[in-house]
């Protein structure tokens, strides 16, 4: 019982975090992205996305997309599987850092690998390694974690229209 | 206390919704379940409204000038005198036997697991059915266990949602799902088909694999409200409703006690064997159970055991 209650607050805690800077986690992969990029005509666009991001509205807006992913993203592995959902959260991102979809990704996956201590990329895993108990175990683990990524998603991100 | 048992089974039609209320979970409005298993289930309160007012509406049906008395006898008073006398009649909570997974052939597979077999031995025995099956476990937690000759078995493994589990075949499987088919499946003609089919897309899977299925692979169904002018969906009006699948099973232990109605010997329900009779003899046939109703959900089909098949 100790440790099944551990086990909801760490979800919880690391969902808390996840919310709480969203935004961030999006602007900081952007700053690095842009500190790789040697194109000079690239890295202008690139800044230009920074600034959107870093201003009140593009923020918002930002954080509505987030917001209408952690509503949707449960439903969607109930009705796909776990690693559709992810492949669809890939395909979205199209490995674009400060893309919602892509830093939706990375929670997910961050916290499942950590429950795993998986070193590998998730979705790779699942497709070439995991066996079809492991993977319905961490399809019920990812459920657990987005039910508070959620509620708190609802609690304090601004609403888009859906 | 009580004196006479029955079982009755539920086999739904159609997706059925008996909600909780509550939205702290995935869908926003997510099915009643139990505390400790998770296992869905139908609380008893929704189950003997239903049954009441399905009574009622058959005895009227009949014209039967003692309808109203009846049905009070059966169920108890209207909740203003309800503490007049207790109703005879005591549904206890229905709980899922057979719950449908999709699977990669023979479409879908009837699972069910240890746990819920041994449970609903144990109603059933104390309802008065015989039960000559014993419940085999599956020896590890990727094993599942089919009938021989089963349509969900593709290369030594079933493939249920995305999860292959080992199949093995069973003996003892064979025998629970012949006699689930010939004594909780509907009996009426146009269930032939379902009852030819149940051997062959019966499974047993272990414990906790069936909880999980539960869980993750009942019907969520988005809903919407549009706004006329605009056509488009209302501001904050998409939500997700949670549905056991059409095609589960369920059954409901009932127990009846001596009618304790001041009029009951009028109406010639002298003891619980009366009550009983009288609910046999309405002749449940289909019900409508939890919500969206005007939609066309939560229609099941009944088979009521009530010692001796009457």
């Amino acid at each position: 019982m100790q440790s099944m209650r551990t086990l909801e607050q760490e979800r919880a805690r690391y969902a808390w975090q996840c919310i709480q800077h969203c935004l961030d986690h999006a602007i900081e992969g952007l700053r690095a992205r842009i500190a790789e990029e040697r194109n000079e005509k690239n890295r202008e666009e690139l800044q230009r996305r920074l600034k959107t991001l870093q201003s009140e509205e593009g923020g918002k807006n930002w954080k509505k997309g987030y917001g209408s992913l952690a509503r949707k993203v449960p439903s969607l592995i109930l009705t796909n599987g776990l690693g559709q959902t992810l492949a669809f959260l890939k395909a979205k991102g199209k490995g674009d850092p400060s893309d919602e979809h892509e830093v939706f990704y990375q929670h997910i996956s961050n916290w499942l690998k950590q429950r795993l201590r998986l070193e590998d990329d998730l979705l790779e895993w699942i497709v070439n390694s995991a066996n079809s108990q492991q993977y319905r175990i961490t399809t019920m683990e990812a459920l657990a974690f987005l039910q508070w990524l959620k509620r708190f998603a609802e609690a304090i991100l601004p609403k888009g229209e859906e | 206390m009580f004196e006479k048992a029955a079982i009755l089974f539920l086999y739904c039609e159609t997706p059925l919704h008996a909600g909780s209320g509550s939205s702290m979970s995935i869908v926003d409005l997510p099915i009643q379940r139990e505390r400790i298993t998770n296992l869905p289930i139908i609380q008893a309160s929704s189950l003997k409204g239903v049954l009441r007012a399905e009574a009622k509406r058959i005895l009227e049906q009949r014209n039967d000038p003692q309808a109203n008395d009846k049905v009070q006898a059966l169920f108890g008073p209207e909740t203003q005198r309800a503490h007049e006398y207790a109703g005879c009649v005591s549904p206890h909570d229905a709980r899922v036997l057979l719950f449908p997974v999709r699977s990669l052939v023979g479409v879908f597979a009837w699972t069910t697991c240890p746990f819920v077999l041994e449970r609903f031995k144990r109603e059933a025995t104390a309802a008065g059915m015989q039960v000559p099956w014993q419940v085999p476990v599956p020896e590890n937690s990727n094993q599942a266990l089919v009938v021989n000759g089963s349509e969900v078995k593709i290369e030594d493994k079933v493939v249920l949602e995305e999860f292959a589990f080992d199949a093995k075949e069973d003996k003892e499987a064979k025998k629970i799902a012949e006699w689930i088919r010939d004594n909780a499946l509907p009996k009426s003609e146009e269930y032939q088909q379902w009852r030819e089919w149940l051997p062959k897309r019966f499974v047993i899977l272990p414990d906790d694999a069936f909880r999980d299925f539960t869980q993750m692979a009942t019907e969520v169904i988005t809903r919407i409200r549009i706004e006329q002018e605009k056509k488009t969906v209302a501001e904050g009006a998409l939500w997700t409703e949670e549905h056991l699948p059409s095609e589960t099973l369920l059954y409901a232990p009932i127990f009846v006690s001596k009618p304790l109605a001041p009029n009951a010997k009028n109406l010639g329900l002298t003891n619980a064997d009366d009550a009983l009779k009288l609910l046999s003899k309405l002749k449940l046939d289909r019900l409508q159970i939890g919500g969206d109703e005007t939609v066309g959900r939560g229609i099941v089909k009944v088979r009521l055991y009530c010692g001796g098949e009457k």
